[in-house]
């Protein structure tokens, strides 16, 4: 994303946000885009940061309280299980093995300010932001479990490892507001990012209350060689597994030959 | 722009198509280096090391396990070459342990595959580790140390009594099926070797490893070949059992990535052609102290790992993620 792109697009929100019909009573509306819609993955990516620019449109917000944004930006719902250790003997073993149907491959919460600041945590949860709206839904999801606190122990086990991974991650200084009208957020995609289909939802708060949600869509997929060698290795299995013995073979016998001359 | 800076840090780094994850370029051309020299040296594919090494790096154990079958056939090859040109290869017996390793890879895939199902192949893969290696590793250790003593004796003595034990014989040499094998002067039954070569190609598929650190010593000890044909020879058994395992695995578990291999082949071709000369101008007794040594290291680490209280009790299942 370069400056004049950055600059382009400010300007463009500014200026539909000065000509949409601005009544005094009505609440404001989001306009959002992101700087890419399209992620690709390919040899040299090591991992990349998405900027989220958006306005706030249809009303007019001089002398208003300002608004706070949540930004939540999700990626593919993906089945994981998960193994707890327990100590048998003298080793510690992968004892019980528990799954969860469906999570978020990716999970970013980014903020204007506290969470708590904005609204209560209670409210915010029933409208499925937070980390505790994603353990409420990781229980819903979850399979093989003995109890209900037994499920609570492993959501919060996953959601530390994903953390660790960096593929959860909180950021209450994540969206920055410029003026009374834009604003901006930035996330951080790792290496490790799961491919698919990801979305990203700008929610508007005033006073604790919800005043509007806008979704923008984004697709991380593999490209170029990268997308080769994966549906060839999952298409023509038997060819890739040739192809990959002759391209060691060759390595071997070219080494080989390389050193029997010095 | 900090951009540039950000771009030059970049190029380091490297987008593996199916492991799905990016890995430092130099960080994974250094671990090839230095398993590939070891394993020009000893013998061994070096899975052993490498295998744990790539998981710990965070490649899923699925991928490491099958890309380091196809990386091994790489340095195997290379190695195998240039142990030919010395004459270290017995072809005969070579392929009568290849016989058993074919068989024991495929019994081997079966029993993953179940393990898998059952969701402790890990503990499994981390316990027959140990359990070989430390058997292995103490009777070299051992065997290696007096094998050094009682050569530096031989040396005070003036004639070379320690030679080769040529006349020593075990109940291998009581077996029916014998067979001459002129290279390892050797006229023995044919069935230790295809057991022990089953055993190895069993051990392949669950270790994720060439299995050279358990023939290497079953050769030596059990069979009783001379040092010198035994690098030679279970690099060329070993070459045959992973492209075996490359072939099954990429057709059964998608999980060999071509991309991860060739950065490891890269240097570890090197690392092997240059630790086969330094093995040939070291003496047979110090190299087995050294890689019982290095067994004995291995084994700790391992067993350490399975006894110390982890820090998080939860980890996600393989194949699950």
């Amino acid at each position: 994303m370069n400056r004049l792109h950055k600059t382009l697009l400010g300007g463009l929100m500014i200026l539909a946000a000065l000509f949409l019909p601005a009544h005094a009573e009505k609440k404001p509306r989001i306009v959002a885009d992101l700087s890419t819609h399209t992620v690709a993955v390919k040899t040299d990516f090591a991992g990349t940061r998405v900027m989220l620019f958006g306005a706030l449109v249809g009303s007019d917000e001089e002398g208003k309280k300002r608004p706070d944004i949540i930004v939540v930006v999700r990626g593919p719902s993906l089945p994981f299980k998960l193994h707890r250790k327990k100590r048998v003997a003298v080793i510690w073993v992968n004892a019980d093995e528990r799954a969860f149907r469906a999570a978020p491959g990716y999970y970013a919460l980014l903020s204007s300010g506290l969470l708590e600041n904005i609204a209560p945590a209670a409210r915010l949860r029933s409208h499925g932001i937070g980390f505790e709206a994603l353990q409420d839904h990781l229980l819903a999801a979850a399979d093989g479990f003995k109890s209900i606190e037994e499920a609570r122990e492993y959501a919060r086990g996953f959601v530390r490892l994903m953390k660790k991974k960096g593929l959860y991650r909180v950021n209450d200084n994540g969206v920055t507001m410029t003026g009374r009208y834009l604003f901006r957020a930035q996330f951080d995609l790792p290496a490790n990012v799961p491919l698919g289909e990801y979305e990203a939802d700008v929610y508007l708060w005033r006073e604790g209350k919800l005043l509007g949600k806008y979704s923008s869509p984004l697709n991380i997929e593999k490209r170029g060689f990268e997308r080769f060698v994966y549906e060839f290795a999952h298409k023509q299995g038997l060819l890739y597994g040739i192809a990959a013995v002759i391209i060691a073979m060759a390595a071997g016998f070219a080494a080989a030959a390389v050193f029997r001359k010095s | 722009m900090p951009r540039c800076t950000l771009n030059g840090l970049k190029s380091m780094q490297v987008y593996l198509p199916i492991a799905e994850i990016s890995v430092n370029l130099y960080l994974l051309l250094g671990l090839g280096g230095i398993v590939g020299f070891l394993s020009g040296m000893f013998g061994v594919g070096g899975g052993f090391l490498m295998t744990p090494m790539l998981m710990m790096i965070g490649i899923p154990p699925a991928v490491a396990v099958a890309t380091e079958a196809n990386q091994i056939v790489a340095s195997s090859v290379s190695g195998a070459i240039a142990q030919y040109r010395r004459g270290n290869v017995d072809v005969k017996m070579g392929i009568i342990l290849l016989i058993g390793g074919i068989i024991g890879s495929v019994l081997g895939v079966q029993l993953v595959k179940l393990l898998r199902e059952m969701g402790q192949i890990d503990l499994v893969i981390k316990l027959t580790y140990i359990t070989m290696l430390s058997i292995i590793g103490t009777l070299m250790l051992i065997e290696s140390l007096n094998a050094l003593r009682k050569a530096e004796k031989a040396k005070g003595g003036g004639k070379a009594a320690a030679a080769r034990k040529a006349g020593s014989h075990n109940w291998v040499h009581g077996l029916p099926f014998r067979m001459r094998f002129p290279r390892s002067k050797l006229y023995i039954s044919v069935i230790p070797p295809i057991l022990v070569g089953v055993a190895v190609g069993l051990l392949a598929a669950i270790m994720g490893v060439g299995g050279g650190f358990i023939m290497v010593p079953a050769m030596i000890y059990m069979l009783r070949m001379p040092t010198k044909v035994v690098v030679g020879t279970s690099l060329f058994q070993i070459g045959f059992v992973t492209i075996n395992t490359t072939i099954l695995n990429a057709v059964q578990n998608h999980t060999v990535d071509i991309m991860l291999a060739l950065i490891l082949m890269s240097s570890a071709v090197i690392g092997a052609q240059l630790g086969a000369r330094a093995g040939s101008k070291l003496p047979g007794e110090q190299l087995r102290v050294l890689l019982a040594l290095m067994v004995v290291a291995m084994c700790v680490k391992l067993a350490w790992g399975l006894i110390a209280t982890p820090d998080e009790l939860f980890s996600f299942a393989a194949g699950g993620e």
